[in-house]
């Protein structure tokens, strides 16, 4: 248990060592743009590693044989806490970088984006839905609020697929990374469609 | 301050560089090569790649002359030559650096074609013999929204278009970048653009005392991830527009397809002027990040050459013709 804990936090603090790496070794010519992607991107990809983990779980272990039985990846499922938490984390950086640097503070800027440019408007959306989630993450609360948890947490299909909209709506030209994105979110989702097609056909 | 004591430095850089490329003559291009690419990773290099200088620009290196200068500082060779916009190298900033060994620019031709008196294939030792260098301090604003300074070299377009004699027809120029469909470039093989790169300007623009053809940078041979071996500089317009590695000029009577435009013509217009009041669809122009700088600066009006080129889009409704 302890183990399973130990790595997941490793995983989520991996893309920070690597921008503190980055920040060493150098950023480039533009390290405001670079910081931005990097958190942007790190935010993304522990936001789709969350949903990741069910079908990485749940799919092994339906399999009928012993060793795999024996792994205990049950425990796994705690990571999509953890990475959940870290993506927020790393998209709040996201968020404050531009807010500082980008718009020098100037909210009157940032009200004009969010109004005006759509990429910044489901950014933006997605990071609040990131709040609520943030806040309630606790064992505690969840134990509290039951069937309420549940629901509340299924909004991070949407964040995550609004995620991907902010991603595709900045990309100038070449979207090849985008669809490996959009891939693993597809084949997410069809492995929770599929479970719930086969609870239905079963009730 | 610091203006003036470059060209100091450009010179004892410059002979430093020249002695690189003698050595890298000398065979030992695969060692260098590797060193570079590993220091190169490491951030510690300043190496780039650029053909060996002739004997004939090492000349004329030397004797140009400043022409335009600017008051702002100028950015350092090192983020000229590691930031770059150059999808036929690859689509990341960084991509063209580490790429630029790809982009073979010895030999190389322009073919000069279309309405004009005197077309015809150039090898670039013919097309650049009639013309002197000079050194010109441009603000380069690209448009998604950074900016730099940048010391060129070359000589102004309008020298060069003369030499064919246009006629009365042609109305624009249009512009191609290397694309050899048997040999693509590395960013070449993926389709996020049609590739070849074309560009186009209107006549006048063309001829316009500041549009300049670079063959250089920081006084030396132009490095291959900055478009050598010669590119256009329009200094008015978003960086797009200024095409390099050009392999084909031609004089033509309607407005030509332009890359970006055949892309998303919603958000990349043909004309492209700088214009903080004409924001990209997806993002504002109002302000630009001028490398090296923390905080954004507002962007000017045609980048701050208002002056010089104004009058050639007098009564034009800049918000349609963006
Ligand atoms: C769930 C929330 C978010 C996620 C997952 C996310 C993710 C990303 C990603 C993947 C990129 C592109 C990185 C790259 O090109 O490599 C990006 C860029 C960017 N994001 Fe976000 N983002 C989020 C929220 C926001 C918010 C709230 C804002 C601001 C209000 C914002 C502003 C930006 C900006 C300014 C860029 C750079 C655009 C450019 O370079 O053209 N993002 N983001």
């Amino acid at each position: 248990m302890k183990n399973v804990k130990l790595i997941g936090h490793a995983l989520g603090l991996l893309p920070l060592l690597y921008m503190l790496f980055l920040g060493v070794t150098g950023l480039g010519a533009n390290p405001i743009e670079r910081l931005t992607h990097e958190t942007g991107q790190w935010g993304l990809i522990l936001l789709l590693a969350s949903l990741a983990i069910t079908p990485l779980v749940k799919l092994p272990t339906s399999v009928n044989f012993k060793p795999i039985k024996q792994l205990k990846l049950k425990k796994v499922m705690l990571w999509r806490k953890y990475f959940g938490l870290y993506a927020f984390c790393y998209i709040v950086m996201h968020f404050l970088i531009y807010l500082t640097l980008d718009l020098s503070l100037d909210f009157e800027f940032l009200i004009d984006d969010i109004k005006d440019r759509p990429y910044i408007t489901v950014g933006f959306l997605a990071l609040l839905l990131l709040v609520p989630l943030a806040v309630t993450s606790a064992q505690t609360l969840r134990r509290k609020m039951g069937r309420h948890w549940i629901r509340l947490h299924k909004l991070v299909y949407f964040i995550n697929a609004l995620a991907l909209l902010h991603f595709f709506w900045l990309i100038r030209a070449d979207y090849s990374e985008f669809w490996w994105y959009l891939i693993a979110f597809s084949l997410f989702m069809l492995f929770r469609f599929v479970e719930k097609a086969r609870r239905l056909v079963r009730v | 301050m610091s203006r003036f004591c470059l060209k100091e430095s450009f010179v004892t850089s410059e002979t430093d560089y020249y002695r690189r490329r003698d050595f890298m003559r000398l065979g030992a291009v695969n060692a260098l090569a590797l060193g570079a690419a590993s220091a190169g990773m490491l951030g510690l290099s300043s190496s780039v790649t650029a053909s060996p200088a002739s004997p004939d620009f090492i000349r004329k290196a030397k004797a140009a002359k400043k022409t335009i200068v600017a008051d702002d500082k100028l950015n350092d060779f090192d983020d000229i030559t590691q930031y770059n916009n150059f999808y036929e190298l690859g689509t990341s900033k960084t991509d063209p650096y580490k790429n630029a060994s790809a982009l073979i620019t010895d030999p190389w031709s322009v073919s000069v074609e279309g309405l004009c008196a005197k077309p015809g294939k150039l090898t670039l030792e013919d097309l650049l013999k009639p013309h002197d260098f000079e050194e010109r301090i441009y603000r380069l604003r690209c448009v998604e929204a950074w900016s730099m300074v940048i010391p060129w070299m070359g000589f102004p377009l309008a020298d060069l278009l003369k030499r064919f004699e246009p006629s009365t027809d042609a109305k624009y120029v249009a512009f191609e970048t290397l694309y050899d469909k048997g040999r693509p470039l590395p960013g070449q093989r993926g389709r996020s653009i049609r590739w070849p790169y074309r560009e186009g300007l209107r006549m006048d623009e063309a001829m316009n005392p500041l549009t300049f053809m670079a063959v250089g940078l920081y006084g030396k041979v132009l490095p291959n991830q900055n478009g050598a071996p010669l590119r256009l500089v329009v200094p008015w317009k978003y960086g797009f527009k200024s095409i390099k590695s050009i392999v084909k000029i031609k004089f033509v009577s309607e407005q030509p397809e332009t890359s970006w435009n055949q892309l998303q013509s919603r958000e990349y217009g043909f004309y492209s002027n700088v214009n903080p009041a004409v924001n990209h669809p997806r993002w504002s122009q109002a302000r630009e990040r001028r490398i090296g700088e923390l905080r954004k600066r507002r962007t000017l009006m045609f980048n701050g050459y208002e002056k010089e080129v104004a009058g050639l889009y007098k009564g034009m409704d800049l918000q349609r013709y963006f």
